[in-house]
């Protein structure tokens, strides 16, 4: 069985176990009314009177980490281009990309509400949340045409330029793609950090809230939904990137 | 001869006519190929070089078709590398119409076809054709580039991908854009290394089809002796050892060359004087 | 290696951080921002010198939180894998647990976990374990699976009990995702006792922050989360190294 399959089938059979264990502790009420069941929150989450609370959070938070993933993987590919580019800058860049991966979201969100405003503070961790893992799949892929097609495109007396171009992008789009799977869910929950620090809509101030309120399942509820959304956005990319690769392989 | 009209190709018939578009004036080539004392060593480690070629001498009359083969290691690709500018020769000259490869290639005239065919996987039959044309800046000539898919027989695949073609239309595909600019200098290495036996005599006689219509100054190098004494006017026999050249045998065959010709007595004495030399060169390197 | 040298290789590769630091003073003078908001490199830096212990004294809270918390993890981590390594069921069952729920963010699981154990230091401490728990097993297991092929059939055929295999080829061969898994573990750790704090107000650098969030005390927020981004990155580099380290002797 390859591992991609047991993989998945690891997943899968984890995901069950812990719903399982979750109902199971839920409907027991081992740990008291802190943990509800998982039946009591797909309730909550379905209601009528949760919906207008719910419904628009995950609207914005989706749009946050769309935003956030357009920003940070843009700022990652042309980071990844000037890194191929410019030889002699590359450690630096290297070095500046791992250092900037390593700040946590909660170093840098206060200082973000502070400059940039309670709503682009979602946006901005998640473009940071992105960064690094498309920076890397970028800076590979973009090295990833092969020689044979290096040595046509001199043989065609081509300018670096159109090298990039015709040759280097277009190779690099599968791993480009591969890059955008990966930090897809991290944008979701970058904004959500975000949405934590004050922002005016979002998953991130259900949660926050409802903590504060003690309105313990509208809390599990925004919880579940976070998740779900990230494992969204990695199945959309995934679907992205399976659609394309019959074209660019 | 040839008559206008459509070109049909046949393999199995092994029967074709061309279409009447010359797809190069013959007569108005360049191309003519100097090499004075060209050596090259590659350095694996320090202090250790390893020595490809040793004083190449070697005069390619414009228009004319060369064949380079030898045993491996002799350092033919090698030599193929250095005429077109991706590599340097350690010593001596390499002037292509007087001018260095680097001018041949920024001018765009020179063509090259790589064992491993190098096309672009993301592009059709007709766009990887039409790179050339992209890459030289110049605007793209869809007249030519038809004649040139009609050229290698695949009219009906040009909106195919590269992964839904066969070993063989790759390497047709392959020459055609290595055709495409209509270039002074046609530079083959092994193009049809990879192809089963009957593919590539097809892909031979073509070849020397195209090379008539043409009269494009040719470099193959190959494996396969009577794929050289089919196409060329003139055999160099390389040894390693480092690499030179051994011998040069010309090839008076008539031409257009034809299949038939491979089992005629000249044909046949040709290809065993070369097999001598080969084995010549083989022992040469112990 | 003289000054020299050395300086020029720390600029070499550091150059975008001096980089950073310069667009900022260049951005708060020239940019017009309200300095007030966006103070400049100097006044911020200058906030932590002026009274090091008000910050030094939370860090070293969050510091202890994330240590105990790493300790705990890790070493439950890899005794849970090691039991995993012994009896296969259960790593057939808790396996596919962990990797789900280490999957899991922190913005889910931290609120959640503080909601169900209730607010206070314990709790924090139990989150920073458990985030370090769940890689280590993960990533200690598979080291432990992943043994060079045929070793482990050569110590069943010298009859070696698995006692022996156990302390003399597996300890050895999970040494790198050790390493691996502490080097994860400590950054996360970190952050999880920072989100932990944020959230539950327990001792620590992030209720600092709070507190400065909540007053508008722009100096100091920028101060806290300069310390912050400053011992993140002292950390990754460090732990990067000891994992170099590792690996190097061990594989």
């Amino acid at each position: 069985m390859s591992t991609r399959v047991s993989m998945a089938l690891q997943y899968a059979l984890g995901t069950a176990l812990l719903l399982g264990l979750w109902q199971m502790l839920g409907a027991t009420a081992a740990f008291g009314q802190t943990l509800p069941s998982l039946s009591s929150v797909l309730a909550t989450i379905g209601s009528a009177t949760e919906r207008p609370i719910l419904a628009p959070a995950v609207g914005a938070t989706a749009l946050s980490a769309l935003a956030g993933l357009a920003i940070g993987g843009g700022c990652a590919v042309v980071a990844a281009a000037l890194r191929y580019s410019l030889q002699f800058a590359r450690e630096g860049i290297d070095r500046s990309a791992a250092t900037v991966h390593s700040i946590p979201g909660i170093g840098i969100a206060p200082v973000l509400t502070l400059a940039l405003g309670r709503a682009t503070t979602p946006i901005a961790l998640a473009a940071l949340a992105t960064f690094f893992p498309v920076y890397i799949t970028a800076s590979a892929a973009l090295g990833a045409a092969q020689s044979t097609h290096q040595d046509l495109f001199s043989v065609l007396g081509a300018s670096r330029l159109q090298r990039l171009r015709r040759l280097q992008i277009p190779a690099a789009v599968p791993g480009l793609l591969d890059a955008l799977r990966l930090g897809a869910p991290g944008a979701v929950l970058g904004a959500v950090l975000g949405e934590w620090f004050g922002a005016p809509r979002g998953l991130g101030l259900v949660i926050i809230s409802s903590a504060q309120n003690y309105q313990i399942v509208q809390m599990w509820a925004a919880s579940l939904l976070t998740t779900l959304l990230s494992v969204l956005a990695f199945a959309v990319a995934s679907a992205l990137q399976f659609a394309t690769r019959r074209r660019f392989r | 001869m040839s008559d206008s009209g459509l070109r049909v190709d046949v393999w199995e018939k092994g029967v074709t006519s061309h279409a009447q578009t010359a797809l190069n004036p013959p007569g108005s080539r360049g191309g003519h190929i100097v090499l004075r004392g060209v050596d090259k060593e590659f350095s694996i480690r320090r202090r250790q070089r390893f020595v490809a070629l040793h004083d190449i001498d070697l005069e390619i009359p414009a228009g004319s078709f060369v064949s380079l083969i030898g045993p491996s290691g002799c350092g033919k690709s090698t030599l193929l590398r250095i005429l077109v500018g991706l590599e340097a020769p350690t010593r001596g000259s390499v002037l292509i119409d007087g001018a260095a490869p680097r001018e041949l290639v920024q001018g765009h005239r020179v063509g090259f076809a790589f064992q491993e065919h190098a096309l672009l996987p993301w592009a059709n039959v007709v766009e990887n054709i039409a790179l050339p044309f992209h890459l030289a800046k110049r605007p793209i000539d869809q007249h030519r580039v038809a004649d040139l898919v009609a050229m290698i027989g695949l009219n009906g695949f040009e909106g195919s991908r590269p992964k839904q073609l066969s070993g063989g239309m790759r390497q047709r595909v392959a020459l055609a854009r290595a055709l495409a600019l209509a270039p002074d200098v046609l530079l083959l290495d092994e193009p049809f290394g990879a192809l089963d036996a009957i593919t590539r005599r097809h892909l031979n006689v073509e070849l020397g089809r195209i090379w008539d219509e043409t009269r494009v100054t040719t470099v193959l190098v190959t494996h396969a002796v009577d794929e050289a004494v089919l196409l060329s006017n003139e055999v160099v026999v390389m040894s390693r050892g480092p690499g030179r050249i051994l011998r040069r045998v010309p090839i008076s065959l008539d031409r257009p060359r034809t299949r038939d010709m491979i089992a005629s007595p000249v044909f046949q004495r040709l290809q065993v004087e070369l097999e001598e030399a080969l084995d010549e060169a083989e022992s040469a390197a112990r | 290696m003289n000054l020299g040298s050395l300086a020029l290789g720390v600029l070499r590769r550091w150059w975008v951080v001096a980089l950073v630091v310069v667009l900022w003073e260049v951005v708060v003078v020239a940019g017009r921002v309200n300095s007030v908001i966006v103070p400049g490199p100097a006044p911020v830096v200058g906030e932590f010198f002026s009274q090091p212990i008000f910050y030094l004294a939370p860090l070293g809270d969050t510091l202890a939180t994330a240590a105990v918390g790493l300790v705990c993890g890790v070493c439950a981590g890899y005794a849970m894998a090691a039991c995993g390594w012994y009896l296969p069921l259960l790593g057939g069952l808790l396996t596919p647990l962990a990797l789900v729920l280490r999957s899991m963010p922190f913005v889910t699981l931290v609120p959640v976990l503080a909601l169900v154990l209730g607010y206070g230091t314990t709790s924090a401490l139990v989150i920073c374990s458990v985030v370090c728990f769940f890689p280590t097993y993960v990533l200690v297991s598979t080291g432990m699976r992943t043994l060079p092929g045929g070793a482990e059939a050569l110590f069943e055929v010298a009859g070696a009990s698995r006692r022996v295999a156990f302390r003399r080829l597996v300890i050895p061969a999970s040494l790198p995702s050790l390493a691996t898994s502490i080097r994860i573990s400590a950054a996360t750790s970190i952050l999880a006792a920072l989100v932990a704090e944020y959230l539950m107000g327990t001792p620590g650098l992030a209720s600092l922050l709070y507190v400065a969030l909540d007053d508008l005390l722009v100096i100091k927020v920028w101060t806290i989360c300069l310390v912050v981004v400053v011992v993140a990155i002292a950390v990754f580099v460090a732990t990067t190294r000891l994992e170099e380290f590792v690996r190097t002797r061990w594989q």
